[in-house]
Parts: C-alpha cells; sequence; structure tokens
C-alpha cells in the first residue's frame, strides 16, 4: 500500500491500518515483467523485477522528496539495471542489479538518488587474502598458511618502490611452516627484454634454490607479479610471473614460467633480493575454486 | 668486520634474521657470485671471439637469427 494521506476528522478502518502494518512488516511489493519507470506511488516499497531479458527502472526527478526510500530487487536471470531518467543516481558499486540481487534507492533530493547495492559474498573471481607494506627488508615473506585448501591457486603483486642495491636478482623460494625451502628443485625460463632495445633475451634456470627472475632497479619502482599454481597440492608447484625492472643493467622486464618440481605442500612464499633490501606493499589474492 | 644486521619482513612481523636465515643468505651471496663471475667469464669469452672474428654484437646476432 503506497503511503497515506490522513485528514483531520477521517476514520482510520482497520483495513488502511493493517495495509500499513503490512507494508511495514512485509514491505509492498510490485513486481514488474518488464522495463520499469518509478512513480511516486512506490515510495516505501519494494519493487521486484521479474524477466528472463534485461531490464531497466528509471528514475525520474519530482517523484520523490529527500529521505525517501525504496528497496529494488531482481528475482530473475535477466539483469536489472537502476538508470538515470531525468533525475542522477550514483552509487559506490554497480547499478546493475544480477539475479537475486537488490539495494535501497534512496533520494537526497526530488532531483538526486544513490543506489546503495547489497553486500554479495562473491563465489568467483580473485578474492584478497592478505597484504603488507615492507621497508628495508632483506626478504619479504607472506604470512604464514596465506596458501590454504580455501584456493588452488593464487596471484600476488609486489610494487617494490626501492631496492638499496641496484640489478640484484629478484628470487623466490616456496616456504612451509615458517622455514623457506632451499632444496635444488627450482626451474623457470622466460624471456627478458630491454626497454628500447629491439632484442629479446633468454632467462633460463634448471635446478636452483630458487626461481630467479630478473633484476631489481634501484632508480626506479619494481613490479613483480606471481602467478602460484597449487603450491599447497601434494603435487609439482608452478608459477607464472611478470616482472618490471631491471635487465642487464637497464629498465627492462620479462615474463616466464617455471616449477617446483616436488610434491612438497607449502603455506607461503618469499621474495628477496641477492643483495640489499628492499621496500614496497604487496597484496596476495586467491582465486575462487567456482 | 661485523657483518651488518639483516631483518626479515615475515608477515606482518619485521624481525631480524634467524640463525638459519643468516646462513642461507650467505650460501645465497655466494651462489650469486659464483653465478656472476660465471656470466662475467661468458661475456669476456664472447667478446674475445667476436674481437678475433671482427664482428660486432648487432652482426653476430644478424649471423645467429
Amino acid at each position: 500500500m503506497a503511503i497515506q494521506t490522513f485528514t483531520a476528522a477521517q476514520i482510520l478502518t482497520a483495513a488502511q491500518m493493517n495495509a500499513l502494518q503490512a507494508n511495514d512488516y512485509n514491505q509492498t511489493v510490485s513486481t514488474k515483467t518488464a522495463n520499469y519507470v518509478l512513480v511516486a506511488a512506490d515510495k516505501g516499497t519494494r519493487v521486484v523485477m521479474n524477466s528472463a531479458s534485461a531490464t531497466t527502472i528509471t528514475v525520474n526527478t519530482s517523484l520523490f522528496a529527500a529521505g525517501d526510500s525504496l528497496r529494488l530487487q531482481n528475482i530473475n536471470t535477466g539483469a536489472t539495471v537502476v538508470t538515470a531518467g531525468t533525475a542522477t543516481v550514483t552509487s559506490a558499486g554497480s547499478l546493475s542489479i544480477p539475479q537475486w540481487g537488490g539495494g535501497q534507492l534512496f533520494f537526497t533530493s526530488a532531483s538526486a538518488a544513490v543506489y546503495f547495492p547489497d553486500a554479495v559474498n562473491v563465489s568467483s573471481g580473485l578474492a584478497y587474502i592478505s597484504g603488507t607494506t615492507f621497508s628495508a627488508a632483506s626478504t619479504v615473506s607472506l604470512p604464514a598458511n596465506t596458501f590454504s585448501a580455501t584456493y588452488t591457486n593464487y596471484k600476488i603483486i609486489y610494487t617494490v618502490t626501492a631496492a638499496s642495491t641496484d640489478s640484484t636478482a629478484i628470487n623466490v623460494r616456496l616456504r612451509a611452516a615458517g622455514t623457506d625451502s632451499s632444496a635444488a628443485s627450482y626451474s623457470n625460463a622466460g624471456v627478458t627484454y630491454v626497454i628500447g632495445a629491439a632484442t629479446i633475451a633468454a632467462n633460463n634456470q634448471n635446478g636452483g634454490t630458487a626461481w630467479q627472475i630478473t633484476n631489481f632497479n634501484s632508480s626506479d619502482r619494481n613490479k613483480v607479479v606471481l602467478e602460484i599454481m597449487s603450491p599447497q597440492v601434494a603435487a609439482d608447484t608452478n608459477f607464472f610471473w611478470d616482472t618490471y625492472g631491471r635487465v642487464g643493467g637497464s629498465q627492462g622486464g620479462g615474463h616466464g614460467n617455471g616449477e617446483f618440481r616436488a610434491a612438497t605442500q607449502f603455506d607461503s612464499l618469499t621474495l628477496f633480493p641477492s643483495a640489499g633490501t628492499i621496500t614496497g606493499s604487496y597484496q596476495v589474492y586467491g582465486y575462487a575454486i567456482a | 668486520m661485523q657483518s651488518p644486521k639483516l631483518f626479515a619482513q615475515d608477515g606482518n612481523e619485521y624481525r631480524e634474521f634467524t640463525q638459519g636465515e643468516y646462513e642461507q643468505h650467505a650460501a645465497d651471496i655466494i651462489e650469486y657470485e659464483r653465478q656472476n663471475a660465471l656470466a662475467l667469464e661468458k661475456a669476456a669469452a664472447r667478446k674475445t671471439l667476436l674481437d678475433r672474428l671482427g664482428m660486432t654484437e648487432n652482426e653476430a646476432a644478424l649471423l645467429l637469427g
């Protein structure tokens, strides 16, 4: 039931009271099966979209006042997009409402609304696990149990803003129970390139005691991106790497892949320069399994 | 000469290296220097060969490419 305007001496009927109470406790629902343009009577109610095709909910001016709000929901497979008609609609999140999604449309004036989408637990994509800054560190280890049964594969992004020594190798060691593994089981291969140079060189290592990929640059920022595959699985651990920093004393980078050829299960890893210290930050993400 | 202290960023903790980490670091430095020496030796041998052949790096790359 839409909002009522009662006048002096009017009799409030049981039906009206029940209808208003119902809206309070079990919000009035209007289900739409096609594109819908909001009307003033939608204030304080719940608009439910039920369409297998994509739809829109259009928001126009001069229908609502500051402080008015309503609920928007989508119960079918067609995504619904909250669309600014003549009013403005802003949101910190997406204006597209997926099936089983919803949120609150809140008006800050007669011509401006904010859509607050309800938080949804993402079951797919990249999930942030941890991150921190580091300063003048000779080694940087992820927290224990960063790698777990929750995810199989991981992405780690390092931004090294300062390296105390130029052109020292970027090393990575897998880690279990607080100890780096220096077994001679690390191999990696890939290509390296220098900015502005036409030639591409090889990065190659077989049976090393750490993955070793390009160099840190002490006069510019460095980026190291690692994709770690199955570190917690009792099988070989593979990795893919991308770097930007130093190659042969010049600005450059590279990319490639590699493996740790043993069925050891690891819960963390350590990044370190061959000499000196590094300063920067990292973020670790897990690839959701489903 | 006293060796400088080394520090690890271990998760959210910033701490001095453990004894085992110092030992591993020393072994890593030796290995890194060995690899660098090998690389320098290889580069010097390459330069000597190119000089003997009277070729530049680019010419050698063209020949091999």
